[in-house]
C-alpha cells in the first residue's frame, strides 16, 4: 500500500542531481526535518545544536573555532553527524524521522567537498 | 485549592497545538468548524455548542461544559484546556533498539473575553517535547493570543494576532506530513492578520502572515494565505488553497485542494489534501517541487469510539529519486465520556521508497486526553 505512488518515483532521474552546498542543505534537508521546536531549533537548541539557518548551523557542526567533531571537512569517516544520521553506533538523529539515504549521502559529499558554509 | 493543583499540575506538563478534530465535522451534524470552536476556522477552545455535542453524540455521555458544570461561566467568558500525556515506543533502527519513553505531551489554558462583537483570546502553556533539554522558562508559551472582530457566528470577521493562517484540513495531528512539512508544525503559529466570511454553505479565509519575530519555529517566511471551502448538501465540502511566502533567501509558492466526504451508511467520513509546493533557493538558485498529500477515513462505529486508516506522503523533490517518505497511521481513539480522550496510534514510515536504500520507521504511542 505504501508503494502505490511507486510510478510517479519512476518519472524521478535515477541519480542524485542536487549540488552538495550548505546553505541548500540547511534549507532543504536540516531545517524542516531537525529545526523542529522540540529539537535543533533556536527554541530548544537540543544537546546545544541550532539548526535553523545555515551561518549558525555551520557554526554548530564544526564548531567556534573549527575544531569540533561533528563535522571534520573531507574527511567523512571522522565526522561524528554521519553516524548520527546512519545510527552507527549512535542514537538515530533525527530520533522521530530518519533522513532518506540520499539526503546523508548529499551532507556526506558536502564534507568529502570540504565542508564549506556556502 | 483543587483548583490550584489543576493548574499546577497543568503548567507542569507540556503542550503541544491544540488543532481541532475536522473528522467530527460533517459526521456529526456541523457543517462549519466554527460551530463548536470560537476560532473562525476551528481550532482551540471549544465553544456551548461544541460542549454540548461532545458531551451528546461524540462520546459516551457527561456533562461537557467547563469544569463538568460545577461553575457555569456567564456568556462572555470562554475558559478551558487542554492536558496530555503520552506513552511511546519509537523504532527508527538504531543500533541501541527501539526507544520507550513517557511524557507530557500539552497543558494549556484557554480565555476568552468577548465584548459585543469584540473578543480577546489567549492560550498559555508550556512546549512539550518527547526529549525536553530547554529550561522551564523558554519552555513557557502563548501559541495563540489574537483579537477578533465577528458580529455573528457566521458573516464576515477581522482577527489579528498569532495563530496558524487557516489553511488545509488543521489536523490535531501534527505528526501529519500535511501540518510537519507544510509549515503548521509545532509552535511554528505565525502573526497574520486575518479576515474572511464564514457561511453555512462556504467560508472563505484570507491571511497575511509574518514569522514570530522573537522565537521563530521552522521556515522563516512572510507572506499571505488564502483558503475557499464550499460545501455541497450536508455531506460533501471541497475546498481550494494557495499560499506565498518569502523568506531569507527561500521562496516558497503553494496550492492545494481539500475534501471531505461523509459516507452516512457506513458512518465513514473521508478527508483528502493534496498540495504542491515550488521552493526556490536564492544562494544556490537551485529550486525543487514538493508534493504532499493526505488521504484519512474516519470511522465511528459506535457512540465514543473512531478508528482511523491515514495515508500519507511527502515528496521534497520530485526530481530526485528517494527522497520521499510514505507513512501508514491507523488510530483507534475512545471517548469514555466527555472531557477524556484514549487513543492509541500507530504509524508505519518507509523512508526513500523506489531506491536501493529506502529505510523503515515504527511508532507505537498510547495518548491520554483530558480538556477541562
Amino acid at each position: 500500500m505504501l508503494a502505490l505512488p511507486a510510478w510517479l518515483i519512476a518519472c524521478g532521474p535515477a541519480s542524485d542531481e542536487r549540488e552538495p552546498s550548505f546553505p541548500y542543505i540547511v534549507d532543504a534537508i536540516l531545517r524542516p526535518n531537525c529545526a523542529t521546536a522540540s529539537c535543533h531549533s533556536t527554541l530548544a537548541v537540543a544537546g546545544g545544536i541550532e539548526l535553523d539557518a545555515p551561518a549558525t548551523a555551520w557554526t554548530f557542526l564544526l564548531g567556534p573555532d573549527g575544531t569540533g567533531d561533528y563535522v571534520v571537512p573531507g574527511d567523512p569517516t571522522a565526522s561524528r553527524l554521519l553516524y548520527l544520521l546512519r545510527a552507527e553506533d549512535a542514537p538515530r538523529m533525527p530520533p522521530d524521522a530518519p533522513l532518506p539515504a540520499v539526503d546523508i549521502a548529499l551532507i556526506e559529499a558536502w564534507i568529502l567537498e570540504g565542508a564549506k558554509p556556502d | 485549592m483543587r483548583a490550584a493543583a489543576l493548574v499546577v499540575v497543568l503548567v507542569l506538563a507540556a503542550a503541544r497545538p491544540a488543532e481541532g478534530y475536522p473528522q467530527f465535522q460533517l459526521a456529526t451534524g456541523a457543517a462549519r468548524c466554527n460551530q463548536c470552536h470560537y476560532a473562525p476556522a476551528g481550532g482551540g477552545l471549544i465553544n456551548g455548542y461544541g460542549r454540548d455535542e461532545a458531551a451528546d453524540s461524540i462520546s459516551m455521555g457527561g456533562n461537557g461544559d467547563f469544569l463538568h458544570g460545577v461553575w457555569e461561566l456567564p456568556s462572555w467568558l470562554g475558559l478551558g484546556g487542554d492536558l496530555r500525556a503520552a506513552g511511546l515506543v519509537n523504532n527508527v533502527g538504531a543500533t541501541d533498539g527501539a526507544e520507550l519513553t513517557a511524557f507530557p505531551m500539552q497543558a494549556d489554558l484557554y480565555a476568552r473575553v468577548a465584548v459585543e462583537a469584540f473578543s480577546l483570546y489567549v492560550s498559555a502553556g508550556i512546549t512539550g517535547a518527547v526529549r525536553p533539554e530547554a529550561d522551564f522558562v523558554d519552555r513557557l508559551v502563548s501559541r495563540e493570543h489574537y483579537l477578533m472582530w465577528r458580529p455573528k457566528s457566521v458573516g464576515p470577521y477581522l482577527r489579528v494576532g498569532r495563530f496558524f493562517a487557516p489553511y488545509g484540513l488543521r489536523l490535531a495531528e501534527h505528526l501529519s506530513f500535511v501540518r510537519r512539512f507544510l509549515g503548521f508544525n509545532t509552535l511554528e503559529e505565525t502573526y497574520n492578520l486575518s479576515g474572511g466570511v464564514v457561511n453555512d454553505g462556504w467560508e472563505l479565509h484570507a491571511t497575511a502572515f509574518t514569522p514570530d519575530p522573537f522565537r521563530p519555529v521552522g521556515f522563516e517566511g512572510s507572506g499571505g494565505a488564502v483558503y475557499y471551502e464550499r460545501r455541497f448538501g450536508e455531506t460533501f465540502a471541497a475546498a481550494a488553497q494557495a499560499r506565498f511566502a518569502i523568506a531569507s533567501g527561500d521562496t516558497r509558492t503553494q496550492g492545494g485542494l481539500v475534501g471531505k466526504l461523509y459516507l452516512e451508511p457506513a458512518r465513514t467520513l473521508l478527508l483528502v489534501q493534496t498540495d504542491l509546493v515550488h521552493e526556490r533557493f536564492d544562494e544556490t538558485g537551485a529550486s525543487r517541487l514538493q508534493w504532499v498529500y493526505y488521504l484519512g477515513a474516519s470511522w465511528r462505529f459506535a457512540r465514543g469510539f473512531m478508528v482511523q486508516l491515514m495515508l500519507e506522503r511527502w515528496d521534497p523533490d520530485l526530481a530526485t529519486r528517494g527522497v520521499a517518505r510514505d507513512a501508514l497511521d491507523l488510530e483507534v481513539q475512545w471517548f469514555p465520556t466527555a472531557h477524556v480522550e484514549v487513543s492509541l496510534f500507530g504509524r508505519l514510515q518507509l523512508i526513500g521508497p523506489g531506491s536501493d536504500d529506502s529505510t523503515g520507521a515504527q511508532v507505537l504511542m498510547l495518548q491520554a486526553h483530558y480538556y477541562l
